[in-house]
């Protein structure tokens, strides 16, 4: 059978590819030269302004790490397997500015810039432009306040509720202030744990204010328009050539940057929406990275001559979302059967190929703070069908009543992904008589359900990263209750001892005390079962062999300008 | 689709019985798929994406099912999520057919009723009902099925509804074509003269006449609304996963053939066709043979 079907599984797999050639037309508009890559993404990026609408957006972040640069970022310590170098998270690396102390006395940090630092407006690196940056996010004039938040969670002074409420209160006064041409202060609440953290995060890029303020107009005076839109103005590696949304982003190098002008002389971005698009495109050579590919086709790829998965366990986790105001999860023993029923490592085999391992508590094991709160053998179907009797429904019985509680949403647009994952989930739940249904639902409608709405009831997750490197942070970030500060407790968590932690991991320095709160609150959180973690997954990128230098952040974005190429 | 129909009528009977055998697989599976699939249609089973086994090892391994300690193979293959290939292809016809017949018996009767009234009766209302089904039919059927489907959401019933909205205007033309033709007639003249009331007259006399070309069109509606619930399912507008539905099963698949796994998508691929060839054949069959 499968002798006579070789004809047609090649027609399958021709046809496909002359109709894919035809509508992608040529991917860059001109032949890769030397240093030229080729980068395929499901978008490229569609806003600039880190206080826009797009920030959250993986593919928009990819930009604005490529085009703007941090005050600091974490040292990289070895390569991994897969040649990936891993970044010490213990460890800040000085980037736009060289040194930085704290100021004890003032409560305050202080932050010595570099000189000679271009922008690719061709405009130095001074203080003016970290002191423009903070009144930028202080002044939350933008569509979400990105850098009012980090700026807020770091501590940083006058960064609080009130700029919402009185219009007097955005104005930054010397909470950031110019020392000299080339030294800033920052000054803070205290010596907290996260603010070094959030200072390497694409939040707290540094904009060349000279030229963002050459966009400003009286009805946008931040010029978030232009920086959205246009380009951002910053001190990176990468300046903006060509923008066409839906289609392409393309960067030639910053030959004025600090770190040495980037080996990479020109990167496109290109559109190709399926993954599977991609797959071909990078095994075909047409290509020379691409991103999130379905774990199958990463492992396809892995037998392809003159290509490789590169790939780090970083932050990606798979969870599923219960939501506590909505019966019957708001049952601590029907979310506590459902978790113990999820067949991880079934899904790590099928789902993943192996390329993901189990997950045992509420924020990425890599991060520093993480607690390993759940039992090795924590799945166990017979604990979930007892459970389930305890909380009211025996073998399943009562659960037809909460059929639209019991649909499992999830990102149509990952259904090659997730579809399968979702499937193994729902099979393994009908099999301890909870009658699961699947429900792919559109991107937007999932982000507006999940985050403004908050009313999903039950959901498979994989696209929650911490950005800020810390599982305090995370606390704060997933599960501390909207009255303290929580802004995606997509589930309603509200418990006073999670809360308390998250309060802790905001406010205490880094240290003993602190550690001890964070990991008190994530041992709860696995109590109350606030997530169901599953798994782990590597954050991969199919490669091809003459692409190197491949180095991973915790927004897992690429940092074109670490890469070198040898075609 | 076109099917070529010849004169003589050895075609036409070939055509029927052709039409007939399929029709009457498709109702069977229909009906008993789900019973008699080896495995669970909406159950992922052990392993993933496996290809069928080959065609040489089938009567080995058919023989091998009167053991009951061996397991049934995948004859057609096992998906990317763990499913049964074979199974989920024999249970589809359960919710396509379901789904198509119901729909066009929907449209069926409305729109012969419809026809009826509109061809006998000359009334401002009937041109408005014409005008509506105008612009019913001024649309292309998937995109406005789709339109529909997400507006009314994602569900077997709404989307015989959409289904029925937009296929019953064919039904209304023709009829009122034929009852147009027949309200003439003398037979029509002369049960009115004998007493017999306008509604009776439609109902009793001129309808049972005028059903012909319908019927005939039923045949090949089914078909249409079997493509179409596909493709709502291809384009990820009709029913949810991992419900066995041919389209939905085509959609899944089509991911995978770039890595060379054919088998989910070809089986049900095929079975669209041939469903969609035998309901079509059935229908032009049906209209040479009782046609106008």
């Amino acid at each position: 059978m499968q002798m006579q079907f070789h004809y047609v599984s090649r027609l399958l797999v021709t046809v496909p590819w002359i109709a894919i050639s035809v509508a992608c037309g040529p991917i860059a508009p001109d032949r890769p030269s030397e240093a030229t890559l080729i980068y395929l993404a499901e978008d490229v990026p569609a806003g600039l302004d880190y206080d826009g609408p797009a920030a959250a957006l993986p593919t928009s972040q990819t930009g604005m790490v490529n085009l703007m640069e941090p005050l600091i970022g974490y040292a990289y310590g070895d390569e991994n397997e897969d040649g990936v170098a891993l970044p010490d998270f213990e460890t800040f690396a000085p980037r736009l500015s060289e040194s930085w102390r704290y100021n004890e006395a003032r409560r305050s940090w202080v932050f010595k810039l570099r000189e000679g630092v271009f922008s690719c407006a061709g405009n130095e690196l001074t203080a003016d432009d970290v002191v423009y940056t903070f009144a930028r996010g202080k002044s939350v004039s933008g569509a979400i306040p990105v850098g009012w938040f980090l700026a807020s969670t770091a501590g940083v002074s006058g960064f609080d509720a009130s700029v919402f409420e009185d219009e007097a209160a955005r104005v930054i006064g010397d909470a950031v202030r110019r020392v000299d041409r080339y030294t800033v202060e920052i000054r803070v609440s205290g010596r907290n744990a996260l603010f070094l953290p959030i200072m390497t995060t694409y939040g707290m890029l540094i904009f060349d204010s000279k030229e963002t303020q050459k966009h400003a107009t009286d009805d946008d005076p931040w010029a978030h328009d232009y920086v959205n839109n246009v380009t951002a103005p910053g001190f990176g590696p990468y300046c903006l050539e060509r923008w066409a949304k839906n289609d392409m982003f393309v960067m030639r190098a910053n030959e004025n940057y600090y770190r040495g002008a980037p080996a990479l002389k020109r990167v496109v971005i290109k559109r190709i929406p399926q993954s599977s698009n991609r797959f071909i495109l990078v095994k075909s050579g047409e290509a020379d990275m691409a991103e999130r590919l379905t774990p199958r086709e990463f492992s396809a790829l892995a037998d392809v001559d003159g290509a490789r998965v590169a790939g780090v366990v970083g932050n990606e986790t798979l969870f599923l979302h219960m939501n506590f105001k909505t019966p019957p999860f708001d049952n601590l023993k029907f979310r506590e059967a459902i978790a113990r029923a999820l067949p991880t490592e079934k899904i790590i085999r099928n789902g993943y190929f192996g390329e993901a391992r189990a997950w045992r508590g509420v924020t990425p094991s890599t991060y520093p703070g993480f607690v390993d709160a759940l039992d090795e053998d924590y799945y166990d179907p017979d604990a979930a069908r007892r459970l389930l009797a305890e909380a009211g429904f025996p073998e399943g019985e009562g659960l037809r009543g909460f059929q639209e509680s019991l649909r499992l949403a999830y990102v149509a647009e990952k259904e090659a992904t997730l579809g399968p994952i979702a499937t193994m989930l729902q099979t393994a739940l009908r099999e301890i008589g909870v009658p699961v249904e699947l429900d792919p639902i559109p991107l937007t409608q999932y982000g507006d359900r999940q985050l403004v709405k908050k009313d999903l009831p039950f959901a498979l997750n994989d696209q929650e990263k911490p950005v800020v490197v810390d599982a305090g942070y995370a606390l704060s970030l997933f599960f501390a209750s909207p009255d303290a500060g929580g802004i995606n407790n997509m589930v309603n968590v509200a418990d006073p001892s999670v809360d308390a932690a998250a309060l802790a991991a905001a406010s205490l320095p880094a240290g003993e005390e602190r550690a001890a709160r964070i990991a008190d609150g994530q041992r709860r959180l696995a109590e109350i079962v606030a997530w169901a973690p599953v798994v782990e997954y590597r954050t991969q990128w199919a490669v091809r062999d003459h692409v190197s230098g491949l180095t991973w952040h915790p927004d897992n974005a690429v940092r074109f300008a670490d890469l070198e190429i040898a075609r | 689709m076109s099917v070529a129909v010849h004169d003589a009528p050895a075609a036409g009977d070939g055509l029927l019985k052709i039409g007939a055998i399929i029709v009457g697989l498709m109702t069977f599976l229909a009906i008993f798929g789900p019973v008699i699939a080896p495995y669970d249609p909406t159950a992922a089973t052990d392993t993933v994406s496996t290809p069928p086994p080959p065609l040489i090892d089938w009567p080995r391994l058919f023989i091998a099912q009167f053991d009951p300690e061996i397991p049934a193979p995948h004859w057609f293959g096992v998906d990317a999520a763990g499913l049964d290939v074979f199974s989920r292809t024999i249970s589809a016809p359960r919710t396509d057919l379901l789904i198509a017949l119901t729909a066009t018996a929907f449209s069926f009767v409305i729109g012969v009723t419809l026809g009826a009234l509109a061809g006998f009766f000359r009334h401002w209302s009937t041109e408005l009902l014409m005008r509506a089904s105008d612009i019913l039919q001024s649309f292309p059927v998937f995109i406005s099925a789709m339109i529909l489907v997400a507006l009314a959401g994602r569900s077997g019933v709404n989307i015989v509804l959409a289904m029925t909205l937009l296929y019953s205007p064919i039904f209304i033309r023709l009829t009122r074509a034929e009852v147009m033709s027949l309200r003439n007639r003398g037979f029509v003249e002369a049960a009115r003269a004998t007493g017999v009331s306008e509604r009776n007259i439609v109902f009793r006399y001129v309808l049972p006449n005028a059903l012909g070309p319908a019927a005939a069109q039923a045949s090949v509606t089914i078909g249409f609304a079997i493509l179409l619930t596909a493709g709502l399912s291809f384009v990820g507008a009709g029913v949810r996963p991992p419900t066995p539905e041919w389209g939905l099963m085509i959609a899944n698949g089509a991911s995978q053939i770039v890595l060379g796994d054919w088998w989910p998508s070809l089986f049900p691929g095929a079975a669209i066709s041939i469903t969609v060839f035998g309901f079509a054949s059935l229908g032009h069959a049906l209209e040479r043979r009782y046609g106008r």
